[in-house]
């Protein structure tokens, strides 16, 4: 039977519950092709069941469906395509920052030098917290990746 | 929670290797088609959202964590796109709970009528396949998703993202329902 029992909570009200397992044992009963003479009332009253929601479905997908699937999606720019705008934004970014901070860094400089020598200033306790949330991120992702292999 | 042949083929689609794509859809376009088309119904939408699940997961297949079987994962984004044609189409999921009538028909036990024997009856099982047809998208998915994908209730919730609790008073009501339209044509006050 394909019932996790410990997995799934059992009804409140036992009659259903009884209910639920005379429907469990017909489909026990009918993957097993046991003899229905050797079913209680309750349980033969849903073989007919069982044995109709056993019986395969007419398959409407054309044969050739995974090839067809398999080469559309080869031939779909849409990955690729996002892959290579990632790619030219990033460097993008990249040249512009570079661009700037050659051009500014000059003015940038002394106010840095400032908050730094301050050693109980503001901008250090926000500095700190954002390097502790990247950390935690960072450890917390090692983490799971870990614990799924 | 993985199995080394679910790495093995996410491994070769990652890395481009040739037909490993075409081999991961047919290995899953049965589960697929099932999630859909029990949800949908129409075989040509059916057929198309096939097709955008398989291309949706070829996108974002880097994604996967194998923290589930790759069965579930699949699963899961064809349930979401049939979800999303079903909301589209405003179509709904699921219909209200008559509790009065559950517990009238759990009490209601009777031989009168040989259901077996009546099965076999090919216009009987017509009727409930019908019958079947007939119930709400996600009823007719869970039944189909337990009984013929053989997926046991837990993995279910991981695909839909149900309480298995929630899915079991489903599967329930369903084939309770099944049982009375079955009886009412046989001649059994349900």
């Amino acid at each position: 039977m394909n019932q996790h029992f410990n997995d799934v909570p059992p009804f409140d009200d036992p009659a259903q519950e009884r209910e639920w397992l005379a429907q469990e044992n017909a489909l026990r009963r009918e993957r097993l092709n046991l003899d229905p003479a050797g079913d209680d009332a309750r349980i033969r009253r849903y073989r007919p069941i069982a044995q109709a929601l056993n019986e395969p479905m007419p398959d409407g997908l054309p044969a050739d469906f995974a090839m067809r699937v398999a080469a559309r999606a080869a031939a779909t720019p849409a990955a690729r395509f996002e892959y290579a705008l990632m790619i030219v934004l990033v460097i993008a970014l990249v040249v512009a920052a570079a661009a700037i901070i050659v051009t500014y860094g000059g003015e940038w400089t002394p106010s840095f030098s400032a908050i730094l020598a301050a050693r109980n200033s503001q901008a250090i306790v926000w500095l700190t917290a954002l390097a502790v949330c990247l950390g935690a991120s960072w450890l917390i992702e090692r983490w799971q990746r870990h614990d799924h292999r | 929670m993985h199995s080394r042949p679910d790495r093995d083929l996410v491994e070769a689609v990652l890395a481009r290797r040739p037909e490993a794509f075409e081999r991961l859809v047919c290995e899953y376009q049965g589960l697929c088609w099932h999630i859909v088309q029990r949800m949908v119904r129409d075989p040509e939408d059916t057929r198309e959202l096939c097709q955008d699940t398989f291309l949706r997961v070829y996108q974002c297949l880097h994604q996967y964590r194998f923290d589930s079987p790759l069965k579930s994962w699949i699963g899961r984004v064809a349930y979401t796109i049939a979800l999303r044609h079903l909301e589209r189409k405003r179509i709904p999921l699921v219909e209200q709970i008559d509790e009065g009538h559950d517990c009238a028909a759990i009490e209601n036990i009777s031989d009168s009528v040989d259901l077996v024997a009546a099965y076999t009856n090919e216009e009987t099982a017509k009727l409930l396949h019908a019958a079947i047809e007939l119930l709400p998208p996600l009823q007719r998915m869970l039944l189909t998703l337990y009984h013929l994908e053989e997926i046991p209730i837990p993995e279910i919730a991981r695909i839909t993202g149900l309480a298995t609790g929630t899915i079991k008073s489903h599967l329930f009501r369903s084939r309770l329902r099944l049982r009375g339209v079955l009886e009412a044509t046989k001649g059994v006050a349900a």
